[in-house]
């Protein structure tokens, strides 16, 4: 190894080095207060070593404190965001294949329509829909917010899952045709299968970012059905800041899109950007 | 080149009668949700931000030209906050550009094997949910118990006691910082995949060619990743246009009105004086300034830059 070269891997180990402390001290601090006991948060000297306890995770799903609606909150948004996404990746799939195969007038421009969509500030959405939502009586309840979730998730399934269909060869549907198949029976028996990665890939990213919705949820959401981020907010009404649960309340938050994350790198870049980049 | 597909692409199939009904209801779904719950909202926000629009309280709601628009650009807080979005957007993104685009050229220069695992725990902060990145950060913040005040005044750098979320400055840093930390690590996974699509050719015959890194950066590298730059630059400034959660855990627009973004001064003009029509006409200036940035990105993606 020539020296400039070795010079140039111990700068590279020593930047990376400090990008992996940059990015992921904070969340390790956090982690450990979620494992801390009262005591060892309130110091005026940061600690490092101390006795695990699993008091504030075990205060979260007893429902002994101020946080009593945590089980019920981690448990609406499971619901909300599976359910929602379960039904935005199967219409919006359906959609994006219609986009792929099919040449049409206007395709281009409704598919950067569809893009729009995902660029509208969340505000302009949500305020006229608590008002709509209001005189209907959809506020507070569940599936006014499914519904909102859908629509959300739908221009970047339909990115994504036109992305990855436009790289399945169409001789599978051509081929198809000929053998008398209807096109919603090639789309679910032939082409879906075959995209079947890619669907999952997009069902996981749609899940991440349903589960971090923040200002729908906020606004939409009564007591009975908040959802995890909007618990977390509200845990810090109360007199004494909670640090401990709410540390324990974040790991909770993470450990799903974590377990995801290592799962869908291959999927990284595409999915952050709605397939564009690939 | 089949698999060679450019950002748009043009299908091959023609539309025959059959296909046209399947056509048709393959896009029907998709499209009834986005006219019911985005075409609608926009179009019933256009309708009553002409209007003295109340929400639950005993106001006449009458049509009143374009006063809730031309009140909301004299309002100095409104003002404020447009300004305070700008400066946030483009310092954040500006720096996440910097740092992200830096670290990704740094690891392809290097060509390092760990870089698969190295990306895992880069890409973290990513995947948190932004209330969580917020608390998180409020709570590294916090003047008696947060870490970032302690290691500053160990070190030196700065008294102890210093509330760093009670300045109006040190404030809005702080939520720039934290608005870094979360998606630096997104431009610099992004511009490295796509600088890893450079055929390895181009870069082998640029170094036998006598090619320096820097030069092998400016000639070789950023040219092609340009596509690439751009989708990452429209999805964060629109983004960071309308950033709401972190600003909201982490500071609530405070101290005073002072990180006050378009987002949450909207929000306040809706929900603490219930003034809906006014925060429609706010909320859909600050669309058009997004559309109007977001065309302009779009338009440069269409061209291929």
């Amino acid at each position: 190894m020539k020296v400039s070269s070795l010079i140039k891997f111990v700068l590279v180990a020593l930047v990376t080095l400090i990008l992996i402390a940059y990015f992921d001290l904070p969340i390790l601090v956090m982690i450990i207060t979620a494992f801390k006991q009262r005591a060892d948060i309130f110091t005026p000297v940061p600690k490092w070593i101390f006795t695990p306890t699993l008091k504030n995770f075990a205060d979260i799903f007893a429902g002994t404190t101020t946080m009593a609606e945590g089980t019920l909150a981690i448990r609406n948004s499971l619901l909300f965001v599976t359910i929602s996404t379960v039904i935005a990746m199967f219409i919006g799939s359906l959609a994006a294949y219609g986009f792929s195969r099919f040449k049409f007038f206007g395709r281009e421009d409704l598919l950067f329509f569809v893009l729009s969509q995902r660029f509208m500030p969340g505000i302009v959405i949500v305020l006229p829909m608590f008002v709509l939502y209001s005189s209907v009586g959809l506020r507070g309840t569940p599936l006014g917010l499914i519904l909102l979730y859908i629509n959300a998730a739908l221009p970047f399934v339909i990115w994504m899952m036109r992305s990855f269909f436009d790289e399945i060869p169409r001789e599978i549907d051509e081929a198809a045709r000929l053998d008398g198949h209807s096109w919603f029976t090639i789309f679910i028996k032939f082409v879906l299968p075959v995209a079947r990665n890619g669907f999952l890939a997009t069902f996981l990213f749609s899940f991440i970012f349903g589960w971090g919705e923040f200002l729908f949820a906020l606004i939409l959401t009564t007591p009975e059905s908040w959802t995890m981020p909007i618990a977390i907010v509200n845990s810090r009404v109360s007199s004494e800041i909670l640090w401990g649960q709410i540390a324990a309340y974040g790991v909770i938050s993470i450990i799903p899109v974590f377990i995801i994350a290592v799962a869908l790198q291959k999927y990284l870049v595409r999915g952050m950007t709605l397939g564009a980049v690939k | 080149m089949a698999r060679n597909r450019s950002f748009l692409r043009i299908g091959e199939t023609a539309v025959p009668g059959k296909s046209r009904l399947f056509l048709f209801f393959s896009l029907a779904p998709a499209f009834a949700f986005i006219l019911f719950f985005g075409i609608y909202p926009f179009l019933f926000a256009c309708f009553y931000s002409v209007r003295s629009f109340y929400f639950g309280l005993n106001v006449d709601n009458v049509f009143t030209g374009m006063s809730n628009y031309h009140n909301s650009v004299i309002d100095p807080l409104f003002q404020y906050s447009m300004f305070v979005t700008l400066v946030f957007v483009i310092v954040s993104v500006g720096l996440q550009l910097l740092i992200g685009v830096g670290a990704a050229i740094l690891f392809s220069v290097i060509k390092t094997k760990a870089y698969k695992y190295i990306q895992v725990f880069l890409s973290l902060p990513l995947m948190m949910p932004p209330v969580v990145t917020g608390f998180l950060w409020w709570y590294l913040f916090n003047t008696d118990l947060g870490i970032v005040n302690y290691y500053l005044s160990y070190f030196g750098i700065m008294p102890r006691n210093v509330n760093l979320l009670a300045n109006p400055i040190t404030a809005l840093a702080s939520i720039i910082y934290a608005d870094v930390w979360m998606w630096t690590p997104f431009i610099m996974i992004v511009t490295y995949a796509a600088i890893q699509s450079i055929p390895n050719d181009v870069m082998e015959a640029a170094i036998i060619d006598g090619a320096k890194d820097r030069h092998l950066i400016r000639k070789i590298i950023l040219p092609r990743i340009k596509t690439a730059l751009l989708v990452v630059l429209l999805i964060r400034v629109i983004d960071a246009f309308r950033t709401y959660d972190l600003v909201y855990v982490l500071t609530g627009g405070g101290p005073g009105t002072s990180t006050q973004v378009a987002s949450l001064e909207i929000y306040n003009t809706a929900f603490l004086k219930w003034f809906l029509g006014q925060s429609f006409a706010q909320a859909l200036m600050l669309t058009a300034i997004l559309i109007l940035v977001g065309n302009i990105l779009i338009y440069l993606l269409r061209r291929g830059v």
